[in-house]
């Protein structure tokens, strides 16, 4: 924790233009990652993890925009801050520092054309030699946990699992140093869910890869992450170590969260968050949480509360601190 | 539980009609789209144009006593032709003539097409067959050279036109509605209507043609339109009614009575525009329909 | 504990053309040879992986597909046998409770009428005021409160969490004795998705309802069920109290799945190894031979050469699987 980050969001605010109104989607974010890390962002639909995750890429794009902030980023060169980046020095970060999976991934590979050429293409894009590219496109298959006979296959023959790792296999194709999982696993049943995670988490090891998660299964990163932020409504509401968080919740909002979700001990009675989350178009005076809040008082409808230390690298947001 | 009593105020509320209300919400919707607003003034223009020429044209298109091949002047605004026939009076009644003539093929072929359409995508099976059969029948057979064999040999009445026009001017919807309909069926509210004991009828009723409204009403536009042009173009031809005041026959005259010698240019233009306008009307409308119902995405 | 639904042998055969001319068919096993009884009172749990068959056996239980074998007994009647008047009677007796709540209800159909639908269908003899009472209170008993308020309005005016209770009540408001519920909570929000499986619990502790809960979340299947049984490729593989299918999986593949689930408690981090064989895709074609073979750790030759007997190996529960010959 005492490097200088690998990537570091700095007061990062997002909008989108709908219908006249402006939804606040991230709002005032800080976050690092290190190498090495493997950082799960948790929240619900609405929440903003998967805007603020296109942060990172600078992904964001019509009707959303950048209201503020930085993300720095230490690649060899010092650090650079990705949002001000020229188009040219982008297109090789987004390979060849920082990748990204997504949900819908299993679906956007190019359904005329071979595993094999998909590889070959993003490689040789991002100045590749030739002579290696064929090596490489067995190299990353096999990380990826796939046999090197699958490169002839066309996406329509393969299961969705193996277009996931496909799709990892493309993730990895330039080395990049950081991976982000957008709800990678969501789509996919849980014995192939599990594979793939253990997969990432052994490249992680192997290759020494820091890993995003970006997920709504706040059980699920409990097995993956060591370093867990749960978002509401546009907020990091709760950082902590997974140990920390699950044992002794800060924030009322992931101590609920973590009972509305049934474990498989029978008999441990569990119960639904009251309420919807806040409208973001509109200005939230106190803490987002409040009119659901359980523990709620006056302070926390007149003033926004700070994500701040209390001891051990917990960070919370809540007055109650 | 609480037992609440009724109240009639509550009554009504559960039990007031809605459609009007979303129609006036569609309506205010199209109103604020740019082109869905031009093509409802272009097309309520032409009505208003047609009305004033059934009420109160300057004169009656039928009477002949003006001088023929005159220019427009003050007393005939649009000029005279071959017979010395008011050619504005014509025209505004004819306006009129063909909008009716569009409108009525555009709601019988809405009809059978909407009906043959919807039968077919929600029953499936040997219906669905058979129907969509006839469907390629009356698709692959030519339009025009058959519309021109059948005006031949059938009586020469508007009434005919109307109803050879709209039985070649639905297949195509029916098979839009078709496959709107596989959609639509599979929906889980569908399923759901099954399950609370609806009957396939009013299923159809109730969660299938409200769907497909926008989509309908679309392409009875274009039936419209295609309606006013096939009649026109059977007219120009000299097929059909030729004593009907129409545009149709407006540009049959024209080019049957020497109104290129005359290079009367007054006399061709106006049924030329009126078909240029109501095109352009009718593109502009489905357009606005198009996209105020498209979809949205999320709730 | 009397039966409600009793299948046997209940088989579906999906039949897909390809090729040329369409001549070359293969035939998918969506259901094969299923047997499972549902008692009254009871929520039933169906888990399976996305393909196992397990929504075409809930379609299957309502009588909404064909069957190509099998019969499916309602109270003792062959719901295949049934004739037009006794299918509608049917029809009053059971429900079904969607998955997606932004599907299963018409956008353009008021939440009162789509949920009075049924009532107006199956109980003609109510009048209008019975009617919009017994919505309001079904209403309220879905937690949709104060009820008033929803009953004009439009389905996009809601959020996810209010239409599945929409969904909910409208299952349940002409008081049927059966409901399949269909993945009732895997679109919903995880803090939402707890109040509607006490809802679910709460019509079968207090309207007596007796209720199959299809899903691919076991954690949330075991939550809710009495007994669950273990969908794969078609087949029933393991039937069982739902505490002793978590504590106690017998067979190799209910086994990979519980191991699979992820479990909030940072204690038990995955290791890097990786689990349970390849992935692939398979389907059932009606092979004689167990249909778990291609990826089971446990593959005998006996496993490839005859289909395992469903048999109770303990008292209430069933496994299809040589091992426990």
């Amino acid at each position: 924790m005492m490097s200088f980050p690998l990537l570091e969001v700095k007061d990062i605010s997002v909008e989108y233009g709908v219908d006249g109104k402006t939804i606040k989607a991230v709002n005032h974010v800080n976050l690092e990652i290190n190498k090495g890390d493997v950082v799960a962002i948790v929240g619900e639909s609405g929440s903003g993890k998967s805007t603020l995750a296109m942060t990172f890429l600078n992904l964001i794009e019509k009707p959303g925009r950048i209201r503020n902030g930085k993300v720095n980023y230490r690649g060899a060169k010092g650090v650079v801050d990705v949002l001000r980046m020229r188009p040219v020095d982008l297109m090789r970060y987004r390979w060849k520092e920082v990748s990204m999976i997504f949900q819908s991934a299993m679906n956007s590979l190019n359904p005329v054309m071979r595993i094999e050429g998909q590889l070959r293409d993003v490689m040789i894009e991002h100045g590749t030699d030739e002579s290696l590219v064929d090596a490489k496109i067995d190299e990353k298959l096999k990380l990826a946990g796939l046999t090197t006979s699958i490169k002839k296959s066309y996406p329509h023959e393969l299961s969705g699992g193996m277009k996931q790792r496909v799709n990892i296999a493309l993730a990895l194709a330039c080395d990049p140093k950081l991976l982000i999982a957008d709800e990678a696993t969501t789509a996919l049943d849980v014995v192939v869910q599990r594979q793939i995670l253990t997969r990432l988490l052994k490249l992680k090891q192997d290759l020494s890869l820091s890993l995003v998660f970006i997920t709504h299964d706040i059980s699920l990163v409990a097995n993956i992450a060591e370093i867990i932020n749960v978002m509401y409504a546009g907020k990091i509401v709760e950082r902590a170590f997974a140990k920390q968080l699950f044992e002794n919740p800060l924030h009322p909002y992931t101590e609920a969260l973590l009972q509305s979700i049934p474990t498989l001990e029978k008999g441990t009675a569990i119960k639904g968050i009251k309420g919807t989350p806040p409208d973001l178009s509109k200005e939230i005076k106190g803490c987002p949480f409040a009119d659901r809040c359980p523990k709620m008082f006056d302070r926390c409808l007149a003033e926004p509360p700070e994500l701040k230390n209390v001891g051990d690298n917990h960070y919370v947001s809540c007055h109650l601190y | 539980m609480t037992n609440v009593g009724i109240d009639k105020e509550r009554m009504e509320a559960v039990t007031s009609s809605r459609p009007t209300k979303r129609f006036k919400d569609f309506m205010s919707k199209l109103w604020k789209h740019r082109k869905g607003k031009a093509g409802l003034i272009i097309l309520f223009g032409l009505v208003i144009f047609a009305l004033i020429g059934h009420f109160a044209a300057p004169y009656n298109p039928l009477a002949n006593n003006a001088a023929a091949f005159q220019p427009p002047s003050h007393a005939h605004l649009l000029g005279t032709d071959y017979i010395g026939q008011d050619i504005l009076s014509w025209f505004m009644v004819g306006t009129g003539t063909s909008l009716v003539v569009g409108f009525t093929i555009a709601i019988l072929s809405a009809l059978i097409g909407v009906t043959v359409g919807v039968i077919a995508g929600y029953f499936g099976g040997k219906i669905d067959d058979v129907l969509m059969r006839a469907v390629d029948v009356l698709l692959v057979i030519p339009g025009f050279p058959l519309l021109v064999i059948l005006q031949t040999f059938l009586p020469p009445t508007l009434e005919t036109t109307v109803l050879i026009l709209s039985i070649l001017g639905w297949p195509f919807l029916a098979r839009v509605i078709r496959s709107q309909t596989l959609t639509l069926k599979e929906r889980q509210y569908v399923l759901a209507s099954k399950l609370s004991g609806l009957s396939g009828m009013q299923i159809i009723f109730r969660d299938i043609i409200p769907m497909l409204i926008p989509i309908i009403t679309i392409n009875a536009i274009f039936i419209a339109v295609g309606g006013v042009v096939a009649q026109a173009g059977l007219a120009f031809f000299g097929l059909g009614d030729l004593r009907s005041v129409n545009w149709g026959t407006e540009l049959y005259y024209f080019f049957n009575q020497d109104g290129i010698a005359y290079k009367a240019w007054w006399w061709l233009l106006p049924p030329g525009i009126g078909i240029i306008i109501l095109g352009l009307g009718a593109n502009f409308l489905s357009n606005g329909i198009f996209e105020t119902t498209k979809p949205q995405k999320g709730g | 504990m009397n039966s409600i639904i009793e299948t046997n042998q209940v088989t579906k055969e999906f039949v897909t053309k390809r090729g040329f001319l369409k001549r070359t068919t293969s035939t998918t096993r969506a259901l094969d040879q299923v047997n499972v009884t549902i008692n009254e009172n009871e929520i039933f749990g169906l888990i399976g992986e996305s393909g196992s068959g397990k929504t075409t056996l809930g379609l299957a239980i309502l009588r909404l597909i064909d069957l190509n074998q099998g019969k499916i007994n309602f109270f003792g009647e062959n719901i295949y046998d049934l004739k037009k008047r006794q299918l509608f009677n049917f029809r009053e007796k059971t429900q079904m409770i969607f998955q997606d709540p932004y599907s299963s209800l018409n956008p353009v159909v008021t939440i009162y009428k789509s949920v009075s639908t049924p009532l107006k269908v199956f109980h003609k003899e109510m009048s209008e005021e019975q009617v919009v009472d017994k919505v309001i209170q079904t209403l309220e008993t879905v937690g949709l409160t104060p009820a008033d308020q929803f009953l004009n309005k439009f389905p996009s005016q809601m959020s996810g969490g209010q239409r599945q209770r929409v969904g909910i009540a409208r299952a349940v408001i002409s008081d049927p004795d059966f409901i399949v519920a269909d993945e009732p909570v895997s679109m919903l929000d995880v803090s939402l998705r707890a109040d509607i499986l006490n809802i679910l619990i709460n019509l079968k502790l207090k309207l007596n309802k007796s209720m199959m809960f299809i899903s691919h979340d076991i954690t949330v299947t075991q939550y809710v069920s009495d007994r669950i049984a273990v969908m794969h490729l078609g087949q029933i593989v393991e039937m069982g109290e739902s505490g002793e299918i978590i504590k106690n999986p017998l067979h190799p593949y209910t086994k990979t799945l519980i191991d699979s689930i992820p479990v909030p408690d940072p204690n038990k981090k995955w290791n890097t190894d990786e689990i349970g064989g390849q992935i692939s895709e398979y389907t059932n074609e009606g092979k004689n031979e167990c249909s778990y073979a291609n990826k089971c750790p446990f593959v005998k030759d006996v496993c490839r050469e005859r289909r395992p007997d469903f048999k109770e190996v303990e008292k209430n529960h069933f496994v299809a699987c040589v091992l426990y010959d």
